[in-house]
């Protein structure tokens, strides 16, 4: 078997935070998450919001803020991934697309900060107007700041920084929100094509439709672990192809299907259950649900983490 | 009922109108859709309609109030739609205190009112503003985006309690969305510009 891209082996991230006076306290916000990535796949992380997605994309990036506290192996093409390594490959081989637009400078026009990531010098201008061409951006676009941009245009604006640069492993943390129909088909596309040139692509989002339309794998995310790791094409039907139940809800929620909510919410991350996370949520609980936290177990050709999956 | 926009429009740069004579209108206890591709002002209109922002051209019918607004706004980023800080029960009884029933439909904990906006999830804080807009004396709720940012159980669960609570007491909706599964399942006419 060849080796991942990109390999995280039970990651977890917690934030020290001072509570009352000097009195500090630690809250678990990631546990023991693990992922990989071959050449050439699209993987994609699907989760609520505050389920922790974003700080995973940070943690690979090596970009927590200090207060942040990583345990847990990332691995880059079978090597360590440690914190010189990746100053060297961030930005080039690695790239984010990030959240939000935030992320741009607000002093600089938009045409230069895309230009930053271009490796090739002679290149920087023709490639920056051929990706705004293609988004749909008007040459003009490149002359303004980021305040002035709507929040679809600054979604296009960042994804063409990102694969500027040509990166071997991007990570596109929520790339769609905020696109219509046809920027998400051009920005879906654009990452296929990277793909099928032999990059790796872990794409971010709490879109199940935009995961399942380019993904090859699905990793299933709640409340800061990861729960499922399936085949895109086991979301098919009523969902029976799916080993937990939380990701059988999540597809049967969607629009086109039944449209169907389950009650309650997920946890805030400083009242995690002992057991199962999704255990109060979830018709199959069991005595056995609330004891302990389920190992992510092989089942299926994929990976789950309930003790009922078969 | 009618909240009803004439002949609007609207620029922010001279040279460049966003959209000039559009016509738009939502009766109470209609469900409507507001297509455009990013850009083309769908979230002006918004603003435009709740009486946030004068249109350039164009007049705009809208049910007078002295107190509340009745045309209440949903935005697609609570985060930035409530005051970081305020703990969020003062968020929630901004207008006035809304319906105990609708609370708990919402799914809204009693322990969330008790934090801060930045220790609460997307979905927690988009319930919140959810019951802030649906106050007694609303009549037109516009979302825009409202469900975007959040997952698919999260969004069926907000849409289902707005949905029933649109039919109860008969307001008039305006669904401003990019996805097209959403717009066909709960509208039941679409404006494109």
């Amino acid at each position: 078997m060849t080796t991942p891209v990109l390999e995280a082996r039970d990651i977890s991230i917690a934030f020290c935070q001072y509570s009352k006076g000097l009195r500090q306290s630690y809250h678990k916000m990631i546990t023991n998450l693990s992922l990989d990535v071959y050449e050439g796949e699209i993987v994609a992380i699907v989760g609520a919001s505050g389920s922790g997605k974003s700080l995973l994309a940070h943690a690979i990036l090596g970009i927590l803020p200090d207060n942040c506290q990583v345990t847990g192996e990332l691995y880059y093409h079978g090597t360590i991934l440690d914190k010189q390594r990746l100053e060297q490959l961030r930005g080039k081989e690695i790239a984010l697309v990030p959240q939000s637009v935030n992320y741009l400078d607000p002093l600089m026009r938009i045409g230069k900060q895309v230009a930053l990531s271009v490796q090739d010098n002679s290149k920087k201008t023709t490639l920056v107007s051929k990706l705004f061409a293609r988004f749909g951006l008007n040459s003009g676009v490149e002359r303004l700041y980021s305040f002035q941009l709507s929040g679809g245009m600054a979604r296009k604006v960042l994804i063409s920084a990102a694969i500027a640069g040509n990166p071997k492993l991007l990570i596109a943390d929520e790339p769609t929100p905020g696109l219509d129909e046809d920027g998400v088909r051009k920005a879906l596309s654009s990452f296929r094509e990277l793909a099928a040139q032999g990059h790796s692509i872990v794409m971010i989002t709490h879109d199940l439709e935009a995961a399942l339309a380019i993904a090859n794998r699905i990793v299933v995310f709640y409340a800061g672990t990861t729960i499922e790791i399936a085949s895109a094409t086991d979301f098919n039907g009523e969902g029976e192809m799916l080993r937990h139940p939380y990701s059988r809800a999540l597809w049967q929620a969607l629009p086109q299907n039944g449209f169907t909510p389950i009650a309650g919410s997920q946890p805030l991350y400083d009242q995690l259950p002992n057991g199962c996370l999704f255990a109060p949520r979830c018709s199959q609980k069991a005595k056995a649900c609330e004891e302990r936290l389920p190992l992510l177990r092989e089942c299926r050709n994929g990976k789950v983490r309930c003790i009922h999956a078969t | 009922m009618l909240l009803k926009g004439e002949r609007l429009g609207y620029y922010y740069d001279k040279n460049e109108w966003i959209f000039r004579n559009l016509d738009i209108s939502v009766d109470s206890g209609e469900i409507i859709a507001l297509e455009a591709p990013s850009g083309k002002g769908k979230t002006t209109i918004a603003q435009i309609l709740a009486g946030y922002i004068k249109p350039i051209e164009g007049q705009v019918y809208r049910p007078t109030f002295n107190t509340v607004n009745p045309v209440q706004l949903v935005w697609q980023h609570p985060e930035k739609a409530v005051n970081p800080k305020w703990k969020l029960k003062k968020t929630l009884t901004e207008a006035c205190q809304p319906d105990q029933s609708l609370i708990e439909r919402l799914g809204i904990e009693q322990q969330w009112l008790e934090r801060w906006p930045n220790e609460l999830s997307g979905g927690e804080l988009q319930r919140i503003c959810v019951a802030r807009a649906l106050h007694k004396d609303t009549k037109f709720l516009i979302a825009d985006e409202m469900t975007s940012m959040l997952d698919a159980l999260t969004q069926a669960h907000i849409w289902q309690v707005v949905l029933e609570v649109v039919r109860e007491r008969n307001i008039g909706l305006i669904v401003i969305s990019h996805d097209k599964h959403l717009v066909d399942r709960i509208c039941n006419r679409v404006v494109i510009l």
